[in-house]
């Protein structure tokens, strides 16, 4: 059954927007991630316009962090006041994010910055979990079940002033690597249409120690908060926000996340992290056959409005 | 699933007097002005009828053939950018640009056989059906490559199917009855679209008339549609609203 999306202006298959939702969904409650990364290229590749894919997928990405951070809420696992920090830089960055967006869309060279950003966030992130991963594996078939290395108490982040007290985290840090983790993942969630929860959380944990107890819970809180920033940002900018496809991606992705969870629950943690690491090497790949090969077609052609032509 | 929908011109051609053969003026009427895309528009297949008759105070109660058709089909007027990508650095980028103003969004060209056959060149240059795509031509902003880029438009609009000459998209089905087969794609652009019609006889322009017609988003579509453009910024809020909600039914649907 075709439905026609309004913004992005094509028909596609209903059952393959809600089966890529699902899909994506699935995968991300498995890895406990919130899988824009994997969404936005997917759409792109079926041939949605990467600003409607970028826009519409950031609107799928806080339906499906919605149903995490409330249950996190409920166990009370989330940090509010280094959340509040983190939202509000977040916000920021975002809004510089939506604007470099606009900038680069009407400079033709949207396009080009999402693979490049793709290719450099998905190949060296991909990169450092396939080796994690490897190592740990291999030690499990070693038989030496060696205990993650915990984070120390302080490095030099915690050195910097203007300090402030997170209670929740058991936190005293200064407020300046806090917001510029904030910030920057505002940014690149706002322009590449990924939540950058596989970022924030390490971030958060290698950089500012934050307990691992908390860090998902407070990590969902920012990347529904940029999302949802970015998601008014791209409507009132580009326009490029695709109400419908971004239902139908998020109720396939609500519900696959769902049986991902049930399914990453009884798959050891290091197996997971290999997998996800194999798959976000993949999208990493695919983009770079769009920057180093021949493209079939050098001439492209889009509508651009009149107030991009007077800039 | 392609629908097919057809609109009806009535062509009501009045033949003032014998001795003015060539002299002749038209009214006609359209039963149908709009196009509506609505959920499962999949483009379509507009079927769009026409007559020629004679005029109610002509001697002549008929009207004499043959007659040839060419109508251009004309979509609402938008801005274009053609983008031409190369190699640098190692990697391919979009690297010239050139923006064409007013460019027609939709544009073909249906005949009911080529138009060489019906008239000569001049006649057709005169009015403006030859060379075909010419209007795109001089709307272009810009030197250098110009008529490359001219060109490589043409050729991306027509793979969109936005652009088209079909030599066989007026078909008569009596001496006096025709139809015009027209392809809309699913992206068709929305807007006032023009359909000019010339009617031939004997290698000669002897009628051209103007009609109107829309396509235009319905129900939802059209909602959303205006709402993305008029109110960005509820329509912004209504997103999120709505993934917020689905996100909390989903996690109390499953209780995660």
């Amino acid at each position: 059954m075709q439905i026609y999306l309004p913004i992005a202006e094509l028909s596609l298959n209903i059952f393959f927007l809600i089966g890529i939702g699902g899909a994506v969904g699935f995968l991300s409650g498995m890895f406990g991630v919130g899988g824009g990364f994997l969404l936005t290229p997917l759409l792109i590749f079926s041939g949605i316009p990467a600003p409607v894919a970028v826009a519409s997928v950031s609107g799928q990405v806080v339906a499906a962090s919605t149903s995490g951070a409330l249950s996190y809420m409920r166990r009370n696992l989330i940090d509010f006041h280094l959340a509040l920090y983190l939202v509000l830089s977040g916000v920021i960055g975002a809004f510089l994010g939506v604007y470099t967006f606009s900038a680069l869309r009407n400079a033709g060279q949207i396009d080009l910055v999402i693979s490049v950003g793709y290719l450099v966030f998905l190949g060296f992130i991909g990169l450092i979990m396939l080796n994690e991963a490897i190592r740990s594996l291999w030690r499990h078939k070693m038989g030496k079940d060696l205990p993650m290395k915990l984070p120390g108490q302080h490095n030099w982040v915690h050195g910097l002033p203007l300090r402030i007290r997170f209670k929740r985290s058991n936190l005293y840090v200064s407020v300046i690597p806090v917001l510029i983790i904030g910030s920057s993942i505002g940014f690149l969630g706002a322009l590449l249409g990924i939540g950058g929860g596989f970022i924030l959380v390490p971030a958060l944990i290698y950089i500012l120690r934050v307990p691992g107890s908390v860090v998902i819970g407070t990590a969902l809180v920012q990347v529904i908060a940029i999302m949802a920033a970015s998601v008014i940002l791209h409507a009132m900018n580009n326009y490029s926000v695709d109400v419908l496809l971004a239902f139908c991606l998020m109720v396939g992705g609500v519900v696959g996340a769902q049986f991902g969870a049930s399914v990453g629950k009884i798959m050891r943690g290091d197996q997971l992290r290999a997998m996800l690491a194999l798959i976000v090497l993949a999208v990493a790949i695919r983009f770079a056959f769009l920057l180093f090969f021949t493209p079939e077609d050098i001439f492209s052609t889009s509508i651009i409005s009149l107030s991009e032509l007077v800039k | 699933m392609r629908a097919i929908k057809s609109i009806i011109f009535a062509f009501l051609l009045f033949g003032f007097s014998s001795n003015m053969a060539l002299s002749q003026r038209t009214i006609s009427a359209l039963s149908d002005r709009e196009i509506l895309i609505d959920q499962g528009f999949t483009g379509e297949t507009l079927t769009i009828f026409g007559n020629i008759e004679p005029d109610i105070g002509a001697k002549k109660q008929y009207v004499e053939g043959p007659f040839s058709i060419a109508v251009i089909i004309q979509g609402p007027a938008i801005n274009r950018v053609v983008r031409k990508k190369t190699y640098n650095f190692g990697i391919w980028l979009n690297s010239e640009q050139l923006i064409f103003e007013k460019l027609p969004s939709y544009y073909w060209l249906l005949s009911s056989e080529k138009p060489e056959n019906f008239a000569s060149s001049e006649i057709l240059a005169e009015a403006g059906l030859l060379p075909i795509m010419q209007p795109l031509v001089a709307s272009t902003k810009g030197e250098g490559e110009q008529k490359i880029f001219s060109n490589e438009l043409v050729r991306l609009m027509k793979e969109k199917g936005l652009f088209g000459i079909n030599e066989n998209g007026v078909k008569f089905h009596s001496n006096s009855l025709y139809s015009i087969n027209l392809e809309l794609p699913s992206d068709v652009p929305v807007g006032s679209f023009l359909a000019t019609t010339y009617l031939f006889k004997g290698g000669e322009i002897i009628h051209k008339r103007s009609e109107g017609f829309s396509v235009r988003k319905t129900g939802f579509e059209r909602l959303l549609g205006t709402s993305a453009k008029k109110s960005p910024f509820l329509y912004g809020v209504f997103t999120v609203l709505l993934a917020l909600f689905t996100g909390w039914l989903g996690g109390v649907a499953f209780r995660r």
